[in-house]
């Protein structure tokens, strides 16, 4: 990553952060990954001014209580939070997903391989291209 | 449903001046009634909905039912006796309704008639031609009030079933996406957990596993990426259905090599394309689909080292058929259907890493375009997969 301010995973199902958690591991990225489980405990731990702002958001679609296109409508009318860029990671490979999201300005619409070494490619993929574009502070 | 219609108040009264004019309208249009009748039959011959239904409907019968109206309208105007007449154009108009004529079609015939009439009512009766065209609208608009009543009853019943039937479609399809939908997502989320914890195992106790216990593991991983093909082709198979994906001109010769340059085949695989392809107005994506896995197959399946595959297409009267032949280890007659259900295989899962799905969406989609599709083949000799598709698509 361009810089050293946290990932915020927002993702519901167990393995799949465990996964997300031990690729950022296996690619030696330095960022501190925070994990939480929806939309709802996301907008929480943004609102929050003792958190440190994320560099990037990777945030998952499908979750209980507040899901990914939920979070994106309410992220991308808040004046200081719709700058993070978003980088969809998910299973869906639903057009409607893919249209909803983009038209919310995700910096980018990724689909969970279900073989892990692919996972770390798509993670591997994330990293470089955001240690290359600038992130806004 | 109309034995007990009530007639009485739709009988018509006509003054004894109309009545008159009414009988000689009727000798005028028995007069000329041959003379029309020849010159307005090449136009019933073309006509969209008469032409088919003077083509099916056997001419004895025509005439019968001719002189079966013509006895009753005779009855009407000489006996002033109306109520076998509408009731009879009223039957008429319910028949019309269920061969699927609309009244607007209906009108144009009966408009198209008068346009015949009208000259040589001019022609023999001159200063009374006006007045003779009237009675015969005024009749005429009696005859299409009668023949509408009811038809048009019954086409807005047929309608409304319609409309019904669309609904019920749209909402089965609306249903088909969510779940597919939900077999995408909440299937495959499970299933790569599965996967990762097999990898992990793998990777962090590989110090503590014996053979066997690795050879396990990678059977689990092995079962899992299956699932998750299973999975795709089923999503696949389901949307292999959708029959609202937009058609376009489509050069087939140019879909075919892309088809064959994406799936880059090894040097031993020789494809030839033998005949300049059609253009088709078709949906692209299920045509590639259609190909790539007619293709595909006839090369993973291939047992020789020198792989020939030969497409060719024939245009026939009505279609296109094309084939693809190749020389791989040929299927047996009494497998010949049975490769195109879901699921079957002719060797083992393992074996040939299928899904048994290919083939069936290959089915799916020719058979939604009203097309056949069918094998011809003996074991040793090679297989030839052929596909008829319609020149004017559904």
């Amino acid at each position: 990553m361009k810089n050293n301010r946290p990932i915020l995973l927002v993702e519901d199902d167990k393995i799949d952060a465990m996964t997300v958690k031990r690729a950022i591991k296996d690619l030696k990225i330095s960022n501190e990954l925070t994990h939480v489980c929806n939309g709802l405990e996301a907008l929480e731990h943004l609102k929050n001014t003792s958190n440190e702002n994320p560099c990037i958001i990777l945030l998952d679609l499908n979750m209980p209580k507040m899901n990914g296109i939920e979070l994106l409508k309410i992220l991308k009318a808040d004046g200081s939070l719709k700058k993070i860029p978003v980088v969809v990671l998910t299973t869906s490979n639903a057009e409607k997903d893919k249209t909803e999201s983009f038209n919310l300005s995700v910096a980018g619409y990724m689909l969970k391989p279900v073989d892990y070494k692919q996972f770390v490619e798509v993670i591997k993929d994330i990293n470089l291209y955001w240690s290359l574009s600038e992130i806004p502070d | 449903m109309f034995h007990n219609f009530d007639f009485k108040h739709m009988l018509p009264s006509f003054s004894a001046k109309e009545k008159e004019d009414m009988k000689l309208y009727y000798a005028f249009s028995k007069e000329h009634e041959k003379e029309i009748q020849e010159k307005s039959l090449k136009e019933f011959q073309e006509h969209p909905i008469f032409g088919p239904l003077i083509k099916n409907i056997p001419q004895e019968i025509r005439e019968a039912n001719n002189k079966e109206s013509d006895a009753l309208l005779r009855a009407a105007i000489f006996e002033d006796n109306w109520e076998p007449y509408i009731k009879y154009s009223m039957m008429q108009g319910v028949q019309y309704a269920h061969m699927g004529l609309d009244f607007k079609a209906w009108y144009e015939i009966v408009g198209m008639v008068r346009r015949y009439y009208i000259p040589i009512m001019k022609r023999l009766y001159d200063h009374e031609a006006e007045r003779m065209s009237s009675v015969g609208n005024g009749m005429n608009v009696l005859l299409d009030y009668a023949m509408c009543i009811i038809g048009e009853s019954f086409i807005h019943e047929r309608n409304r079933k319609i409309e019904q039937q669309n609904k019920r479609s749209e909402g089965m399809i609306k249903e088909l996406e969510s779940f597919a939908y939900i077999v995408s997502h909440d299937l495959k989320t499970p299933l790569r957990g599965i996967a990762s914890l097999a990898d992990w195992l793998t990777e962090d106790y590989k110090d503590k596993l014996d053979d066997t216990g690795k050879e396990y593991l990678d059977l689990l991983k092995n079962r899992v990426l299956r699932l998750e093909s299973l999975i795709d082709g089923v999503l696949i198979y389901s949307r292999a259905g959708r029959v609202d994906i937009e058609t376009e001109k489509i050069d087939l010769n140019i879909l075919v090599k892309e088809v064959i340059d994406t799936a880059a085949f090894p040097p031993h695989v020789h494809i030839q394309i033998n005949n300049t392809l059609p253009k088709l107005q078709v949906a692209k994506y299920p045509m590639i689909q259609v190909f790539s896995n007619l293709i595909g197959n006839a090369v993973k399946h291939n047992d020789k080292t020198n792989i020939e595959i030969n497409i060719d297409c024939v245009e026939q009267s009505d279609d296109w058929l094309f084939s693809i032949k190749d020389n791989g280890p040929g299927i047996e007659e009494q497998f010949h259907e049975k490769v195109f259900q879901i699921f079957q295989t002719l060797k083992t899962k393992d074996e040939m890493n299928s899904t048994g799905i290919g083939l069936s969406v290959v089915k799916k989609i020719i058979d939604n375009v009203g097309g056949k599709i069918w094998i011809e083949s003996k074991p040793g000799d090679g297989c030839t997969f052929f596909f008829a598709l319609k020149k004017q698509l559904k």
